[in-house]
């Protein structure tokens, strides 16, 4: 794409994985930023590739990422989430900086190798963990930094994920094109908020989930932070939650949700209950767009100026050993309507 | 294929009467209430399972289970070939129950006809087909079974699925591909919607009028039975060619069915009312009222607005004229009438469809006597054991909640 206009500065860039994330949301932050130039895009499917690099006006489809280096600066990895690691790794040890969609990879060996290869190729590293640019999210980050609740005695947070989520191919329902189920592809955005508010989680005290030979659909986490704080987790693809946080603290209780709803509760233990939202304009006009962009130009500023992006590497990582301490601690949950557990309430009829 | 009976697991209770095990089943419809328990049994007894599904998003569910899904929409002759490439089986689940008129007849028979299609290019072994008991013209009373006529019903799904099976037998009779129609009852259970979500929902937030006072039969199916009674039908080599109603172990009436969702809720929330007040309600709600009768209305009920119309001139005017005009039996004091909602606070009661008032208030009885004697089918789940299961689910989803909690 050619503009007069353009700064010579910007950054070249291209999206590796052209699925609903890339299509709904880094494509419009692109297009939306004048920090970045769209180059490339590569995805196997190169016919859907090409229909939207003729949309956004990028010079290059390309079928994988290895002709990448050269032709472009940074890349944003959004690929199926097994993925991450190979086409990430090879891009930063070629010096090509990577934003990586969450969760960084599908397992803390395959972090590790993402953190040597961006040493090695003095290249940044930045995760999607776009949930921390909600304005709720900045703003419970701040109150919890401040401390004005006092020590945290507990979290509960119950959460539906993805009902509507615009799929454009079925990868993230199979194990082995996806690596995990709702706790993987969902959760780690939670576990990143919960880690990146509160400090990191100490143990599983034991996890739950609902695969029968595919990926979880649902789970139940029990973990305990550093602090000693216990956490209890419920996540679900399959039914409506009440989508907050509730975080217990010395002089108070504050109910958190993200987006549908973004709420702030805020109950003090002496009495008195405040509620609102966090004051965005921007968010409030396009909320999805307005938190890619700035996802976007947040990594491009790391990019620019040497300075570690809001998510590092090492953040990436965190979520995604939580996840895998769960996936080993993993006990089956059952209900007494699934098959074949309701052959025992079956009756001879009389 | 792979179709060989296997070994009989806890037939104690009659549930694992078939072995699927190795073989490759499609299941259309697999995101809806039937579709997803069949996929669960499936690969429960260890079939190897495809789903075609029309959205990519409603397959979530399904994720936890080894399933193959195939997004495709059963009106793409091209993504239902696919789909089916591969398979031995087919259990079609997928029914056009919504949309308008021509959108139900699209998927109810043009893509019962893309399957079909494919299932014989694909030699196919069975194709399982699902229709519905409102195919044929259901008596007032008496017993139902597979001799009855055709519906005379105007209604788009019972005409178009009756459409859907009798092509499918058509394909049968060609020798094109085997095929099997189940048509199940009153199905509920665990996920249900119709008879499951939208009852729960209903009584939590409005009251429904009990027709004929719950005395009409509701021929209750737990989706397990009719998941059995699929299973036989895709296994059985009794079974191609024909027609089976799938019942469950005893009819129940319309009373005790809604009395197990009440229960559930703690609340009592239907209204005993004959067949003819039922459609009196409804008549009454359904009119679009015109401008005049709700004005003379308003001022026969509301006194405070009369005597205040009335006091101004043109309003003096109209009724010396009224006077002179109209018989005096106009002004004699009306007949006193019942009301048809109690006074209060109490929830709207909900008018039903006149189609619906017949069908809750029909005393016929569905017997499954054909599937007992050709497919051996037995329903094990009464309406105790079935709605035990059904509300074990509805409290995890948080249907039983009292409103406004979460």
């Amino acid at each position: 794409m050619i503009r007069a206009d353009a700064p010579a500065q910007r950054l070249r860039l291209a999206i590796v994985g052209c699925g609903a994330v890339a299509e709904r949301y880094h494509l419009p932050a692109v297009a939306a930023s004048d920090e970045v130039e769209l180059v490339a895009l590569v995805d196997p499917a190169t016919d859907r590739a090409r229909g939207l690099a003729d949309r956004y006006g990028a010079e290059h489809v390309l079928a994988d990422a290895s002709g990448l280096p050269g032709l472009v600066d940074a890349a944003i990895v959004a690929t199926p989430n097994p993925l991450h690691a190979p086409v990430a790794c090879e891009l930063l040890r070629a010096g090509v900086h990577c934003l990586i969609e969450k969760p960084l990879a599908a397992t803390t060996a395959e972090c590790d190798e993402i953190a040597a290869a961006a040493a090695a190729g003095g290249a940044v590293v930045a995760v999607g963990h776009d949930f921390r640019l909600f304005p709720v999210a900045t703003f419970a980050k701040e109150l919890f930094a401040g401390g004005a609740l006092g020590t945290v005695e507990g979290v509960d947070l119950r959460q539906s994920a993805g009902g509507r989520w615009p799929y454009a191919s079925t990868y993230v329902f199979s194990k082995e094109t996806s690596g995990g189920g709702v706790l993987l592809d969902f959760g780690v955005h939670m576990l990143d908020l919960l880690t990146w508010w509160l400090g990191d989680v100490s143990h599983v005290r034991s996890y739950r989930d609902d695969a029968a030979g595919g990926v979880e659909t649902e789970c139940e986490l029990e973990l305990e932070l550093d602090s000693g704080a216990p956490v209890t987790i419920h996540l679900t693809r399959l039914r409506p939650m009440r989508d907050t946080f509730v975080v217990r603290c010395q002089r108070g209780t504050v109910e958190i949700g993200i987006f549908e709803p973004a709420l702030l509760r805020l109950t003090l233990r002496g009495g008195g209950t405040l509620e609102g939202d966090v004051s965005d304009p921007a968010f409030a006009l396009a909320p999805l767009e307005t938190v890619f962009l700035r996802q976007l130009e947040d990594f491009a500023l790391a990019v620019r100026s040497g300075g570690p992006p809001l998510v590092p590497a090492a953040d990436g990582r965190r979520a995604v050993a939580i996840v895998e301490s769960c996936y080993g601690a993993r006990q089956p949950l059952r209900h007494q309507w699934d098959w074949p557990e309701a052959a025992a309430s079956a009756r001879r009829p009389t | 294929m792979g179709l060989a009976r296997g070994r009989s697991l806890g037939s104690e209770a009659h549930v694992d009467v078939v072995g699927l095990a190795g073989t490759r089943v499609l299941v259309t419809g697999a995101s809806g209430f039937v579709g997803a328990r069949v996929v669960e049994r499936l690969v429960a007894d260890g079939a190897r399972v495809r789903v075609l599904v029309r959205e990519i998003a409603r397959a979530a569910p399904l994720s936890r289970f080894p399933v193959e899904i195939a997004a495709g929409d059963l009106l793409r002759p091209a993504e239902v070939n696919a789909a089916v490439d591969g398979s031995d089986v087919v259990i079609h689940c997928a029914k056009g129950s919504s949309g308008t008129r021509r959108e139900r007849q699209l998927v109810n028979l043009d893509g019962t006809r893309h399957l079909l299609d494919a299932a014989a290019a694909a030699s196919v072994a069975r194709v399982v087909h699902i229709s519905t008991v409102v195919v044929y013209d259901l008596p007032a009373a008496g017993s139902l079974d597979e001799s009855a006529l055709p519906t005379r019903s105007k209604d788009a799904y019972a005409v178009s699925k009756r459409e859907g099976e009798e092509l499918a037998l058509a394909y049968g009779r060609q020798g094109r591909v085997a095929v099997t129609v189940v048509q199940p009852t009153i199905v509920y259970g665990p996920r249900a919607g119709v008879y499951g979500r939208e009852i729960l929902e209903e009584l939590r937030s409005t009251r429904l009028p009990l027709v004929d006072a719950g005395e009409g039969i509701c021929n209750a199916l737990f989706v397990d039975d009719l998941v059995t009674a699929l299973l036989l039908a895709a296994t059985s080599e009794r079974a191609p060619g024909e027609r089976f109603l799938i019942s469950g172990p005893e009819p129940v009436t319309w009373r005790a069915f809604f009395a197990a969702f009440e229960d559930m809720l703690g609340v009592r929330r239907t209204v005993p009312v004959s067949r003819e007040a039922a459609l009196r309600l409804w008549r009454r709600q359904a009119r679009r009222p015109w401008l005049a009768p709700e004005a003379f209305r308003a001022l026969r009920t509301d006194a405070h607005l009369r005597d205040r119309l009335l006091s101004t001139r043109e309003g003096t005017l109209v009724r010396r004229a009224a006077q002179r005009a109209l018989p005096a039996s106009f002004f004699a004091p009306k007949r006193w009438e019942p009301p048809t909602e109690p006074a209060g606070t109490e929830p709207p009661l909900v008018a039903l469809r006149p189609e619906i008032v017949d069908f809750l208030a029909c005393r016929a009885t569905v017997g499954s006597d054909k599937a007992r004697r050709l497919l051996g089918y037995e329903p094990v789940f009464d309406l105790d054991a079935g709605m035990t299961l059904t509300a074990q689910w509805a409290r995890h989803e948080g249907l039983l909640d009292p409103p406004g909690t979460a």
